[in-house]
């Protein structure tokens, strides 16, 4: 099953604000995490991941450092900020509305489904 | 044959003429890029053909631009403001230096015996060659460092070219002569001593306006320079 443009678009900013609570990431394992995370069905065109991650940097959710990889490559790395879990945390919330409000729709009309 | 290394760089050519990312997003984005390689690499792919899957998978270089001019849509702006005045700056430096050697080589020629029309047209010749000289520099040196930027489309039939170029050539004249035609009848009006008084004022203002403009412009071209320079190395 395809997810649409919009509900990917819209899933980005939670989706990598959780990854990023795991602990301390960088954009190439970022993407393996949503690939595997999502079996495949979140179609990510996998350049987009910079640009989010760019502009959650700029509203002070999470922070950039350069470093380096075991293996002695350079790596741009993003950690979450106080910021950047309560904004998941009102994001959390918001998602489960949502979720619930449609799950009590077609669990009283399961004919829709 | 292209190694793998100039397929890398002429991707990374093709997402910086975009104007939008600067050095620091680049580097990124090529180091998800050879990531992506190695492993694909590492499964058993041609490096050709493992380039042709990552470059794929990270996206076409257009919506990718679009996508960071979201995010800072002050960038383009700023990049085509500091060659703006990198470039003015230059004309401005080149025009001082094109006329004070024009000076000195007629100076030269009067040591040398030359006199009349024939100074003033070596002196000219030498200024007007040495300002083409600094144009073509300039062309040569944005074509080496970066794309230029696209004509827009309207420009395309010859006959629009060719209209543009009257268009200019008209303004010039009606600029040039402007002011000319309001001095003569300014100094026809108020007689010739009156108007030294204002060609004076002139003078002084001729005199720093180049100072002046040419000391902003230096601290515009060094504050956009650190800008990225920062955010590159953030």
């Amino acid at each position: 099953m395809n997810i649409t443009k919009d509900l990917v678009a819209a899933s980005a900013t939670p989706l990598v604000l959780s990854i990023l609570a795991e602990g301390e990431s960088y954009g190439y394992a970022i993407i393996k995490r949503v690939h595997e995370l999502s079996e495949g069905q979140l179609q990510w065109t996998d350049g987009m991941l910079y640009p989010v991650l760019h502009r959650l940097e700029r509203q002070g959710l999470i922070k950039a450092r350069w470093g380096v990889s075991e293996s002695g490559r350079r790596r741009k790395y993003y950690q979450i900020q106080a910021e950047g879990t309560k904004s998941l945390g009102t994001q959390q919330q918001q998602w489960r509305t949502v979720n619930s409000i449609l799950t009590q729709m077609w669990e009283a009309k399961p004919c829709i489904v | 044959m292209h190694s793998i290394e100039d397929r890398i760089q002429e991707w990374r050519e093709a997402l910086n003429s975009q104007e939008v990312c600067d050095a620091a997003d680049l580097d990124e984005l090529e180091l998800h890029l050879r990531e992506e390689i190695t492993n694909l690499t590492d499964t058993g792919l041609s490096p050709a053909e493992a380039f042709m899957v990552a470059s794929g998978r990270i996206g076409d270089v257009s919506p990718l631009a679009q996508e960071f001019a979201k995010v800072k849509p002050n960038a383009v702006f700023r990049k085509r403001l500091l060659w703006m005045s990198i470039g003015v700056l230059g004309y401005m430096l080149a025009s001082y230096c094109a006329t004070g050697l024009s000076k000195c080589a007629a100076l030269l020629a009067v040591h040398g015996g030359l006199r009349g029309y024939g100074l003033g047209l070596l002196m000219e010749s030498i200024r007007i060659g040495l300002l083409i000289g600094t144009v073509l520099a300039l062309l040569c040196l944005l074509r080496r460092h970066t794309c230029l930027p696209k004509l827009p489309r309207w420009l395309d039939p010859l006959r629009n070219k060719i209209m543009l170029l009257v268009g200019v050539a008209v303004l010039d004249i009606a600029l040039i002569l402007g002011p000319t035609l309001f001095a003569a009848v300014t100094a026809r009006m108020i007689g010739a001593q009156e108007f030294g008084k204002i060609s004076i004022v002139a003078a002084y203002v001729n005199f720093f306006l180049p100072i002046v403009a040419s000391f902003i412009l230096v601290v515009l071209v060094i504050r956009l320079s650190t800008a990225a320079g920062k955010a590159a190395s953030a």
